[in-house]
């Protein structure tokens, strides 16, 4: 067993574990990033499509170039970065397990940040343990960060943006969607990236759902049916599909375990994917020292991820001594400033809100437990 | 009013209220927590004889081990008992194999095989085992349960029967009338019965002392893992020589480390496919968490002796704990400075394989006056 030690250890080297490793690094930090892929940027890379907002936020910019931005950002900040490492465990005291070449490390860092994502939601149907029936975010890591095309002709289900976005880098990639299935009565995702779908003619069947997957030893047909308005399915309106692959966008769940390892509190907030860590506005949880970003602190977006790593990294770097009271709340202030126009309007307002109650949840068990705000 | 409180609803419990109300008699089980969530959801399910100290232990494990034939049967659930699944204890160095030789003839003495053979009849046996051992003991009976699905099967069958269960339920102290114990007080209430049974595992001792005795039992950490389901790859239960070593003869271990987490490997395949990996001994309280260093040397030694694990993931490390007592050996009877309050707890390691006999002779015991197979070895007066 190999001790590390480190005054920042960030779990994740994606849009938020990165933004953090920046964030404390630049402040004099040591920062340690680990990372089980062989490559940094987690989702980022996957993201050949242009972000929306506004210009804080890079909007009209390939997700991969912010990515690659924010990669050589970090690298000149001096944070070390160990990648194909799994992080296997952590102790209530944060430290952290973990694996590397082969060889056991035990991490022990002052501050703690994970910002480990989210993984995707699986959905259950006769068949849907066949080979081809996959996440969207598999065949969009196959695509466009291992370059093979996941089959031919493909059924997607979900119309959320995950559903839409992937469906359209599949056909790019040279596959047919011969259909986008969801079971809502409307499309979920933004109208910009639907219409770039129907415009090449791919069909949605919306109150849809999947019936049954069939094939021999790999999906062969899917079985749509349509669905009543309390999504129980209508006999009578099956269609059938010839596919090689189904996709499932179903949404995403927050990669708690490690968090759940501590002892930390959680609540269960069905807009953020799940049960998620209480956090305060510094993003810090119940866990003194334990810092959390991202989408495991409730799923979003890329944007809102770095914004969150953002914010964890100064907060970290200022309970360290690292930034005065006066240099972080400037930078913190400039921070959630952008969070909050991230999440405003239409599409952020139910994001807000969750996000309030969260804080609200932290704040009352500070409270209980007679700490200050 | 109840004939006989229970307190504790692990498999010790679950296994006396079942026997009492075969007997006939009303029993209330008083539960902190829920059923098995104590040693017997955190362990593995080795019924072995070869792991029980020679002498009256493994007497009694031997009765108990006969009973288990049958439970499938008399409890209408499959417990997912493997009856020769067969024992091995593989042996690194001539000094293991002495003192497990020697161990074994005295094992022998209960009437039981138990044999030391060389490393290639070992391997025969195991062909995944790692060749490159001194030998091994091996004891061809014996097999392995599943004891959460066994403490759930007890105290289905005891509800059955009538037997009442109340689940987070806290015993705060006792009622006791004239040098008598005449029931509990609980956190939802106070009960009455004429006959109140101490099956708190490892928390006994803290039970106990509600009732103003001292008993010597204390909780013993054990880690372990279970892994991904694999093919099949082990049919016997295998503990390394230090499992044994550690058990009886910790005085001869030199490694602080290994004395200190009291590690050595024990190891079974689950029906279902995942393996159990095992263990350490450590005294730490009721600190149950589980720490880099007893992960680290638990995959070693199972990579030591099962070289094809080092590509087998593990999905989840665990805890639980084990009541030890000093001299090794289970509390069983009725205390004598106060009547009506019955010890069956202390196992340690044990109970699990000892849970069937555990639960008819204290039945016997509270309702005749007598066990049909004679306890007093393991009278809780010993300490008193």
């Amino acid at each position: 067993m190999k001790i590390k030690e480190t005054d920042v250890a960030i779990v994740g080297a994606g849009s938020a574990g990165l933004s953090a490793a920046y964030q404390a690094a630049s402040a004099g930090a040591k920062v340690l990033v680990l990372d089980e892929n062989r490559l940094p940027g987690g989702q980022l890379f996957k993201q050949i499509h242009k972000f929306f907002g506004s210009r804080a936020h890079q909007a009209g910019t390939r997700g991969y170039m912010i990515g690659r931005q924010l990669l050589e950002r970090v690298e000149q900040s001096g944070a070390e970065v160990w990648l194909d490492t799994l992080v296997y465990g952590m102790e209530k005291n944060c430290h952290l397990g973990v694996i590397r070449n082969g060889e056991h490390w035990v991490v022990k860092a002052k501050k703690v940040i994970v910002a480990t994502g989210a993984k995707e939601n699986y959905l259950a149907f006769p068949g849907s343990t066949l080979p081809g029936v996959m996440g969207a975010g598999a065949a969009q890591t196959m695509i466009n960060v291992n370059r093979v095309l996941p089959g031919q002709r493909i059924l997607m289900l979900g119309s959320g943006n995950v559903g839409l976005i992937v469906s359209y880098q599949l056909m790019q990639a040279g596959a047919d969607v011969v259909a986008l299935v969801d079971a809502a009565p409307n499309i979920g995702g933004y109208g910009v990236h639907a219409g770039k779908i129907r415009r090449a003619g791919v069909p949605f069947y919306i109150s849809h759902t999947i019936k049954q997957v069939t094939g021999k030893d790999q999906v062969e047909q899917v079985e749509i049916i349509q669905v009543d308005s309390k999504f129980q399915p209508i006999p009578g309106t099956e269609k059938t599909f010839d596919v090689d692959t189904v996709c499932l966008a179903v949404g995403l769940n927050p990669m708690t375990e490690l968090i759940w390892m501590t002892g930390c509190e959680f609540c269960f907030i069905p807009a953020f994917g799940g049960h998620v860590p209480l956090h305060d506005g510094n993003m810090e949880t119940s866990v003194p020292g334990l810092y959390v970003a991202g989408d495991v602190t409730g799923v979003e977006e890329a944007s809102s991820a770095m914004e969150e790593g953002n914010l964890a990294g100064v907060a970290a770097a200022e309970a360290l001594g690292l930034l005065s009271p006066e240099e972080a709340a400037a930078k913190k202030g400039e921070i959630r400033g952008r969070l909050d126009i991230l999440r405003s309007g239409l599409f952020g307002e139910k994001r807000r809100s969750a996000k309030q109650s969260q804080l609200q949840n932290m704040a009352d068990y500070q409270q209980k437990k007679g700490g200050s705000l | 009013m109840y004939d006989v409180i229970v307190m504790g609803g692990g498999i010790i419990g679950c296994s006396v209220a079942w026997q009492l109300s075969k007997l006939g008699k009303k029993v209330l089980i008083v539960e902190r927590t829920d059923i098995a969530s104590g040693s017997a959801g955190a362990t593995d399910g080795v019924v072995g004889y070869h792991t029980k100290k020679p002498g009256p232990q493994l007497d009694l494990a031997v009765q108990s081990i006969e009973m288990f034939k049958t439970l499938n049967e008399e409890l209408g659930m499959d417990v997912e008992y493997g009856l020769e699944a067969g024992g091995i204890q593989p042996v690194e160095n001539k000094e293991q194999w002495d003192m497990l030789s020697a161990m074994a003839e005295e094992q022998r003495k209960s009437g039981v095989d138990i044999r030391m053979i060389s490393a290639r009849e070992a391997c025969q046996i195991e062909p995944n085992l790692n060749p490159d051992i001194y030998g091994a003991l091996y004891s061809p009976t014996g097999g392995k349960v599943n004891p959460l699905a066994l403490t759930v099967a007890f105290s289905r069958a005891a509800k059955k029967l009538g037997a009442e269960i109340m689940t987070n339920t806290e015993v705060t102290g006792f009622i006791i009338e004239e040098g008598r114990a005449k029931g509990v007080v609980t956190s939802k209430g106070e009960f009455r019965a004429d006959a109140i049974v101490n099956a708190c595992g490892s928390w006994a001792g803290k039970v106990a002392k509600l009732a103003g005795l001292d008993l010597p039992i204390k909780p013993r950490k054990g880690q372990l893992a279970v892994t991904e389901p694999i093919g099949p790859y082990l049919t016997a239960t295998v503990q390394c020589a230090l499992y044994n070593v550690i058990k009886f003869r910790p005085e001869t271990i030199k490694d602080q480390t290994v004395l200190k987490l009291g590690s050595s490997l024990s190891i079974e395949q689950q029906e279902s496919g995942g393996l159990i990996i095992g263990g350490t001994r450590e005294f730490v309280d009721y600190e149950g968490e589980n720490t880099f260093e007893a992960v680290e040397t638990m995959m070693k030694r199972a990579v030591r002796f099962f070289p094809a694990l080092k590509d087998v993931s593990v999905i989840r490390f665990f805890s639980g704990f084990r009541p030890y007592t000093p001299d090794g050996l289970s509390l069983l009877g009725e205390v004598k400075t106060l009547p009506g309050f019955y010890m069956a707890a202390g196992h340690e390691g044990d109970g699990i394989a000892l849970a069937p006999i555990t639960g008819k002779l204290i039945a016997e015991l509270i309702v005749t006056g007598k066990t049909s197979y004679d306890i007093s070895d393991f009278s809780p007066n010993r300490f008193l």
